[in-house]
């Protein structure tokens, strides 16, 4: 069930009427009505993935458990790799078996003594590397006593599979999440009107941006060897966007979904296309994401202090397994090392923590270096989805020689000028709400005219734009 | 009233203003476009010719004498009848109807998928009479539902609808030459799938059943072409041919039925495995102009006769 679909405009409103007006006496009867809730939505993809997710859940509540009383520390270091070693056993298995069995056969056949083992027809669990890293983090930090361990199955339960945010993030934390599955909810009618409104915001990038930008930027990766360097150009442009307003989009619906039901998720994009560096992009972009890594990986690993090598180390390693996260293919390991590449230079001259507020904040426009950073920024990202986007390697090679040749000044062959004025539409509305959560935050102060006319031609730009309905980006990592 | 109570209410409030802008967008562009639009063509246009894809690549109108063509890809037979049946009240000089159907159209799903019959709805809605709606709304109210919130598109060609515009305007169809694409064709070529033959679409029998009827009820001659294909396809779609031809034998066998599946064609007239380009499209416009004129379908005084 996709956010996007009339399943879910079905599925939503009978889960909040059960929540609210059914379940609503009781913390524990509300805590259950999720996680059948949640098994539904996600055992509507394909059930057979709910034992995955059940046995999870089991393994890291008892490991939890066992954490939270056992005092040795030989055992509670086999406790957590037994954790981390049945997660990621999974998730390596589904996601990347199939990839190391390729190379391995490639290595071999290289050096003239060719294998011959055989690859499995896997499908990918829906959500697998969301959940994964969310139970994961729990344990880890159970381990390390930062949280104490959940009591309540159930709680973890619901903590572990909350169908707004299970298949695509945000990556919660336990320590943010859970205890809120402990405490009595109270409907708070401007925490459901904000909600509401960010759900609509998140259609809206999703229906609006995201899939008319797909279309295009589908068409002219596909057929890049057809296409001019201008409108290869083009095409790089439209995935930059289409990815954004894809992924932002879910998060914004799992948020907005999230606090109709009285809770609190974390921010997960911060308009990152507004950044004035790559270290700023990276604090914007799938923050939940970079902050898992951050706090799991980069800190044990050292983080920013020792010497130099050992600094250039722990930020190759974070970016290429951040790129390796997203899927079993070379070009999401180079995109990973393109963004190391971008971000090395900062950190060695110690300018990585510059920009940390909002741009240009409290003026209607940024300042000419502040603007010529943003688009340096900008293009840098740009190029570095080409790889993100591309078949492999080769084809993400050829895409950017074809862009560097004379045909780069010719007009583009396919220029969809109502899509790319949508996208300049959409990025003023994202500019001038840049200081806010999500770009259609509005206040109670603003009048209802002006809320209402937006809303207005949101909805109906939704509804004219639907149809072309392609599933989120994400679900696939 | 409580918080939630308050808050379910504002939702209705919301929904109900929504559905109510949607009701009365549809009503307004269905009078305005029932009115303003122009459904006469030529009176030297006296063979219709309609259909999907294939013909609407495969018949060029500029060769066929008399011929105008509006079939456009992807229609489902019952959005076929819907434009025979508009076309031909307001152009009684129409004769002949040339309905492309080839075997792929006899278990096409078209009409059940949601993203097809809301391009399609925006297109022909206001051609719809309301009995027409029961079969959207018992197969397809989905389509039906994203079809309806999308008419908001003719709020950008409001100002010449008010104008009015001719039928040329509408795009329901028309002659659309594709150029010759052997990369495509290779692809395709490469498929050594069997097509398995498959039940009959029940709505698309049920509007071929009306479209002849309803040119018995007229007077209207009716044939039937099935446009040449690769003989590729051809060769996998053996069993799904045989139902086809079934079809015709035990249902309607009175029909003429023009079936030029397994004409001769190099592989330059092809676009892909079932399309011809350009050039494919005039040498078999050609063709089927000297086998017309075998028929006597040309001639004014064919029908009196």
């Amino acid at each position: 069930m996709i956010f996007n679909s009339l399943d879910f405009a079905v599925f939503l409103p009978i889960v909040f009427l059960l929540y609210w007006f059914v379940t609503n006496r009781k913390l524990k009867l509300q805590n259950i009505l999720i996680v059948l809730a949640s098994y539904i939505f996600y055992g509507l993809w394909d059930w057979r993935f709910l034992s995955l997710i059940i046995f999870s859940t089991t393994v890291d509540y008892f490991v939890g458990q066992r954490l939270g009383k056992e005092e040795n520390k030989v055992k509670r270091k086999f406790l957590l790799w037994a954790s981390i070693l049945v997660n990621l056993g999974f998730l390596g298995f589904f996601k990347y078996y199939n990839f190391f069995i390729d190379n391995l056969i490639t290595a071999f056949s290289f050096f003239g003594q060719p294998i011959n083992p055989q690859g499995l027809n896997i499908i990918l669990p829906v959500g697998i590397s969301f959940y994964t890293f969310q139970t994961l983090s729990y344990t880890i930090d159970v381990y390390k006593k930062k949280i104490e361990p959940c009591k309540d199955l159930l709680s973890f339960s619901a903590f572990v599979c909350f169908f707004p945010q299970l298949v695509a993030g945000p990556i919660e934390r336990a320590t943010n999440l859970l205890p809120q599955f402990y405490k009595n909810r109270k409907f708070e009618y401007h925490k459901a009107v904000d909600g509401m409104r960010q759900i609509l915001w998140g259609l809206f990038k999703k229906i609006v941006i995201a899939d008319n930008a797909a279309s295009f930027a589908n068409d002219i990766f596909n057929n890049s060897v057809d296409y001019s360097g201008s409108t290869l150009v083009l095409g790089a442009f439209f995935f930059t966007f289409q990815i954004y307003c894809d992924f932002s989009g879910y998060s914004d619906i799992a948020i907005g979904t999230s606090r109709l039901f009285g809770f609190n998720l974390k921010q997960n994009f911060n308009f990152p296309y507004f950044s004035r560096d790559i270290a700023e992009f990276w604090r914007r972009w799938h923050i939940s994401l970079s902050t898992w890594f951050r706090d799991y990986l980069y800190i044990p690993l050292g983080g920013s202090r020792g010497s130099i090598w050992k600094k250039v180390r722990n930020i190759f390693i974070i970016f290429l397994v951040s790129g390796f996260w997203h899927g079993s293919n070379w070009t999401f390991l180079a995109w990973g090392f393109l963004n190391a590449l971008y971000f090395l230079p900062l950190m060695l001259l110690k300018i990585n923590r510059v920009n940390t507020d909002v741009v240009a904040e409290g003026r209607v426009l940024p300042s000419l270096v502040e603007f010529t950073n943003i688009i340096i920024t900008f293009c840098l990202t740009v190029f570095a989805w080409i790889f993100f986007r591309a078949d492999s390697i080769t084809h993400a090679l050829l895409y950017i020689q074809s862009i560097f040749n004379y045909s780069l000044f010719e007009m583009p062959k396919v220029f969809p000028k109502s899509v790319i004025i949508m996208i300049l539409l959409f990025v003023i509305v994202e500019w001038l709400q840049r200081s806010k959560q999500y770009a259609l935050e509005l206040n109670n102060k603003t009048p209802k005219i002006v809320r209402w006319s937006f809303y207005f031609v949101i909805v109906m730009m939704i509804l004219q734009f639907n149809g072309a309905q392609q599933e989120f980006i994400y679900f696939q990592f | 009233m409580n918080q939630i109570n308050l808050f379910i209410v504002n939702i209705f409030k919301i929904i109900a203003v929504f559905i109510t802008l949607i009701i009365i967008q549809f009503f307004l562009f269905k009078v305005l476009l029932t009115n303003n639009v122009n459904f006469e063509v030529s009176k030297d246009k006296t063979i219709l010719i309609l259909g999907d894809s294939q013909t609407e690549t495969a018949l060029n109108d500029s060769i066929l004498k008399n011929c105008i063509n509006f079939s456009k890809a992807g229609d489902p037979l019952f959005f076929n009848y819907i434009k025979l049946k508009k076309i031909i009240k307001n152009n009684t000089h129409i004769k002949t109807i040339i309905l492309g159907f080839s075997p792929s159209n006899l278990d096409s799903k078209g009409f059940y998928e949601v993203p097809k019959m809301k391009s399609k709805f925006i297109t022909y809605f206001y051609l719809i009479d309301y009995p027409n709606y029961i079969d959207i709304i018992k197969y397809n109210p989905e389509g039906l539902i994203r079809g309806l919130s999308g008419l908001g598109k003719y709020f950008i060609q409001l100002n010449e609808i008010i104008k009015g515009k001719g039928i040329e305007d509408m795009k329901i169809g028309g002659f659309r030459p594709i150029p010759y694409k052997i990369s495509e064709l290779k692809e395709n070529i490469k498929k050594d799938t069997l097509i398995a033959k498959s039940n009959p679409n029940q709505i698309a029998i049920k509007y071929f059943t009306k479209i002849v009827e309803l040119c018995e009820t007229k007077g209207l001659k009716l044939i039937v072409v099935n446009t040449p294909i690769h003989k590729s396809l051809s060769k996998r779609q053996l069993s799904r041919k045989e139902g086809y031809n079934m079809f015709f034998r035990e249902s309607h066998p009175d029909i003429i039925l023009l079936d030029y599946e397994n004409l001769k064609m190099d592989d330059i007239y092809y676009f892909d495995n079932n399309h011809l380009n350009y050039k494919g499209a005039n040498i078999f416009s050609e063709y089927v102009n000297v086998e017309l004129n075998k028929f006597k379908m040309i001639s004014k005084n064919y029908f009196k006769k």
